[in-house]
This record gives structure tokens, C-alpha cells and sequence, in this order.
């Protein structure tokens, strides 16, 4: 994971040799981006294929727009064009619906947007820990959905993703202290929204704050 | 529900993250992608062949907005002083020769106008320069050599800001 502001002798050499029309140096610049990128769109679409068309658009838009890039924050302005490709293929989606495919209704309360994925292998040995989890994951997930958009994506960064407060500002391209601001304030909207999720539990003061405590 | 125990609300991330789908396609693996950079690439090749016009084309795109703006706002300013002309008050009394260099530097008399203080009887050639006593309204009102100045300098500030900002980017 690269870290903070400024980017490394490597990163500037391989964005200039991608300038000259170097698709392998442009393919090495973004490469430890893609992940965070593709998990971005996938918050923005719902679903993997969307992710994986808005990561492609993302590219094809950065590749396009390289000479116009000033080298400062290169992950942040990516993964911000990947999420300006989720939200447009996004509006498109909504201009021209669709029926979604199903793979089950959402009995654990999160609506199709915010539906996280089946459980995977390391929970699968455990089916009733996979469904807990599955239940904990889903009840999240329909609390994010309720929460504006840079509050959420905050949230997610820092307690799911695990960065930093300046890495995530760093990706969103605001100040720290909006980032912490966002994220004290999702956090108190989530808390909120878990309890309503979950009557006859006393989640105050515990929502997410396992990395802080 | 599955239990009663109240979960610690880590879990909720935790359960959030083993359950987030991954990415499993490499994008640079799909044709479409493949094609689109190449057809860029191209594109990109092209245009620096292009020579001169192609940099000066790539000047204006890569350029900041608020540049172009800047320079396009400083053209009008210095296009709409620069054909009525004006004199540039340099002292008390003292007039310069900064005077609408479009049209009096492309008349041949302009060469010839008679230095301040000449005594010679007024000539047919001064009547060419008529057109500009009709701005000295205007100058004598004080706004009309400054917008010129102003309207260069203008352009001159946003070129500026647009070269700075290219070698930024290249830095």
C-alpha cells in the first residue's frame, strides 16, 4: 500500500514512460491501485460486474487524461475516476432499468445495493458462524445504505479497509479533518441505525469503534 | 436473529469485510480495454507528429480553465482598446508612441508622423492619423491605454499561469 501525500521516484518514472504511450509503465502505475479502485465502484454499483465496468471506463479515462494528471495524488485522483464511472454507470442503470438476477432475497435486511456476498470458504466450515456473520455483514450494510454517500465511503475506508485518516484523505481528496468529521458523524448516524436493526440490544457507544478504543 | 448475545460492533466490520466480494478479473486482460489503449496510444502518436500546431493544440487542452478563461477575458479587453488606439500619458505633459500599433505601425506615414514639438505645417499624412484624436476623449478620461495595458498583461499573466502549470505536471 503506497502511502501518504507525494509519490515515489518509481511512480514518476512510470507515469512519464505511460505519457510517451508506455501501456506496460501504465499498467504498473495503476496496478497497486486496482483493488482499492474496484472496491470503491463495487460500494458505488452493488455488484461485481459494475465494478468491473466502471474499473475499465476508470482506466480508459485515466490513460486518456494522463498528460492533464499533476503527480501529486495519483491513487486519489484514480480511484476518484473509477467512482465517477460507478456513479454515471449508475444513473444509467437507473435512467434504464433493468431486472436484476437474484441469488436470494434479502432476509437479512439489506436491499440489493447494499447485499454484501454469500459468505466465503474460511466461514463456510462453520455454517452457523457463517450465517452470523452473513447476519452482522448484512445488518451493516443496510445501515451504510442510509447514510450519505462520503460519510459511508469514509467509514468504510477506515473501518473496514483499515487506512488511515491521511490516506483517506488522501483517496477522497478532502482534509483530515473532514475525514475525521465524516467519520464521527457516520458513526454516530450507524449507531442509531444498528440499534433500530437490532431492538433489545445496546449498541450505544460501541458502533464501530473498535480501532479508536 | 441468530442469537441474543450482543455483538461488538467490530464484528459488524469485521463481517462486513470477509464478506465484500473481491476482484477476481484483471481489467487489463479484457479486449476492450486492450483496444481502447492502443487506439489512445495512437492517437497520442499522431499528435506529436504533428509538429508545432499539435504542441500549441496540446497547450490549450492540457491548459488550466481558469488560464484560458483569463486569457480569453484579457483578449477581448485588449482587442476592444487596441483598433480606436490611445496615447500612453508617460509624464505631466509627455505623450509616448504607444499608440494603436495595429494600424498606425502598417501605415507608412506613421513612420514618418513628426516628432513632438515639430513646427512644420500640418500635413496631409496627419489626417491619416485622425482616427485617433477621436479617442483622446477617452484617454483624457484615463481608461483606455490602461485596459490595453491591463488587457496584455492579462495575456501575458495567463500565459504564464498555463506554462507553469504544464512544466508542474511534467515536474
Amino acid at each position: 500500500m503506497l502511502k501518504g501525500a507525494g509519490e515515489s521516484e518509481e511512480r514518476l518514472r512510470l507515469l512519464a514512460a505511460a505519457r510517451r504511450g508506455d501501456s506496460g509503465a501504465f499498467r504498473a502505475l495503476f496496478t497497486p491501485d486496482l483493488d482499492l479502485a474496484w472496491r470503491m465502484a463495487l460500494r458505488i454499483t452493488g455488484e461485481p460486474a459494475g465494478a468491473d465496468d466502471a474499473l475499465q471506463e476508470g482506466l480508459i479515462s485515466a490513460y486518456r487524461a494522463l498528460d492533464r494528471v499533476e503527480p501529486r495524488n495519483l491513487r486519489g485522483w484514480f480511484v476518484r475516476i473509477v467512482q465517477n464511472a460507478a456513479r454515471d454507470a449508475l444513473r444509467r442503470e437507473r435512467r434504464r432499468p433493468t431486472l436484476p438476477i437474484r441469488s436470494g432475497e434479502g432476509s437479512d435486511g439489506s436491499d440489493e445495493r447494499g447485499a454484501v456476498a454469500e459468505p466465503q470458504a474460511g466461514a463456510a466450515s462453520d455454517p452457523v458462524l457463517a450465517a452470523e456473520r452473513g447476519e452482522l455483514a448484512g445488518e451493516l450494510a443496510a445501515a451504510l445504505e442510509q447514510i450519505p454517500e462520503e460519510r459511508r465511503t469514509a467509514i468504510l475506508l477506515y473501518d473496514v479497509d483499515g487506512y488511515d485518516y491521511a490516506e483517506i484523505a488522501e483517496i477522497t481528496g478532502c482534509s483530515v479533518g473532514t475525514v475525521k468529521s465524516r467519520i464521527s458523524r457516520g458513526r454516530g448516524e450507524l449507531r442509531g441505525l444498528l440499534v433500530d436493526l437490532r431492538p433489545g440490544t445496546n449498541l450505544e457507544g460501541q458502533a464501530l469503534r473498535g480501532r479508536d478504543d | 436473529m441468530i442469537n441474543d448475545r450482543r455483538p461488538p460492533a467490530a464484528e459488524h466490520a469485521d463481517a462486513y469485510r470477509t464478506s465484500e466480494p473481491t476482484r477476481q478479473r484483471d481489467p487489463f486482460a479484457a479486449p476492450a480495454l486492450q483496444v481502447a489503449l492502443a487506439s489512445e496510444t495512437e492517437r497520442r502518436a499522431k499528435h506529436q507528429r504533428s509538429g508545432r500546431i499539435g504542441r500549441l493544440v496540446d497547450l490549450f487542452i492540457s491548459a488550466p480553465r481558469v488560464g484560458l478563461a483569463s486569457a480569453a477575458l484579457s483578449l477581448a479587453v485588449l482587442l476592444a482598446t487596441l483598433p480606436t488606439g490611445g496615447v500612453l500619458r508617460m509624464g505631466d505633459g509627455g505623450e509616448s508612441a504607444l499608440q494603436a500599433p495595429l494600424s498606425v505601425a502598417s501605415t507608412p506615414a506613421a513612420g514618418a508622423a513628426s516628432p513632438e514639438g515639430s513646427t512644420e505645417a500640418p500635413s496631409a499624412d496627419e489626417k491619416v492619423a485622425d482616427p485617433f484624436e477621436a479617442a483622446e476623449p477617452l484617454d483624457e478620461a484615463g481608461g483606455l491605454p490602461w485596459l490595453t495595458i491591463v488587457g496584455g498583461a492579462g495575456i501575458l499573466f495567463s500565459l504564464l499561469l498555463m506554462e507553469r502549470t504544464r512544466r508542474r505536471r511534467r515536474a
